[in-house]
């Protein structure tokens, strides 16, 4: 399974919705789902899945499907 | 025996003294040790292992030595900063939505504390002549219990609130033991038992046969 195919399943499994949905209007704000609780259970699975170590700041700003990639890229996840 | 209840600096979690003379069972401490100076600290007890409810068993330990006891699957987690959540404790607290947030508060990121006694499923002692009962009460997290004082007085936690349903969504939360195994104990608690839970401040369990945990009053 690809990096991107790890990554879509998370989302999907974390707010329950179907893979189809992410893409660039997946944010904060715009999913109902998607508080600060979810958001912790979100960045756990990230880090768990991908062996990484997100820093605070990348965590408060983890807010969007598209800049996810971006963050896990910084992190040497490739995608 | 008197209680007092004290808020944290920490998502304004409650902080518990059980008082008997001049000896004292804390709840849940926080950093500020304080409120124990007037007592002997016999025992810190730990309702879950989330960093809020956590944050001053070091402290608490360094200044009076009480011997920290609570369940195994809390023990755990709270020497792991990714289980205790203190490393994400930061980006949820501004995050969140739960607590007013008043500037900004000191997070240890990386903080880590140890029990000395662990119990699986349910353990009971006597304290100056009162029966306190600890039962696990999974759900919330794996390690959260709950404290029943001589049948009157039920220390929840974040297992149980007036305002509110029980958060299960946390990493470590789990729905089906909550519906298997802490739901059912909750609601076997004794008719008119005062409750202190671990956000807010006390109520009451009144009336089971109206509610799915009671009506509750002040």
């Amino acid at each position: 399974m690809s990096n991107k195919e790890l990554y879509d399943n998370i989302f999907a499994k974390v707010f329950s919705v179907d893979k189809e949905l992410l893409g660039e209007e997946f944010v904060f704000g715009s999913v109902p789902n998607w508080d600060s609780v979810a958001h912790l259970n979100l960045i756990t699975e990230l880090e768990d899945t991908f062996g990484v170590m997100l820093e605070t700041e990348d965590i408060l700003h983890y807010g969007s499907y598209l800049n996810g990639i971006e963050i896990l890229r910084k992190s040497g996840v490739e995608f | 025996m008197k209680i007092l209840r004290f808020e944290s600096d920490l998502m304004v979690s409650n902080m518990y003294l059980i008082v008997h003379k001049k000896s004292a069972i804390v709840i849940d401490p926080f950093r500020n040790t304080a409120p124990g100076m007037d007592y002997e600290i016999d025992k810190i007890i730990l309702t879950h292992e989330h960093y809020d409810h956590i944050s001053g068993v070091n402290q608490w330990k360094q200044k009076y030595g009480a011997c920290v006891l609570c369940s195994e699957a809390c023990a755990c987690n709270i020497g792991n900063p990714r289980k205790n959540m203190s490393r994400y404790f930061e980006a949820f607290y501004k995050l969140q939505s739960y607590a007013a947030q008043e500037g900004d508060v000191d997070i240890d990121h990386d903080y880590r504390c140890q029990a000395d006694i662990t119990f699986r499923d349910r353990t009971k002692f006597t304290w100056n002549g009162n029966h306190i009962e600890l039962f696990e009460l999974p759900g919330h997290s794996e390690g959260s219990i709950g404290v029943l004082v001589n049948d009157q007085y039920f220390f929840s936690g974040d297992s149980l609130f007036k305002q509110g349903k029980t958060e299960l969504g946390f990493p470590g939360g789990d729905i089906k033991s909550w519906k298997t195994v802490s739901e059912k104990r909750i609601q076997s608690l004794p008719w008119g038992v005062k409750v202190y839970p671990g956000h807010y401040g006390p109520f009451v369990l009144a009336d089971k046969e109206n509610d799915k945990y009671g009506v509750f009053y002040e």
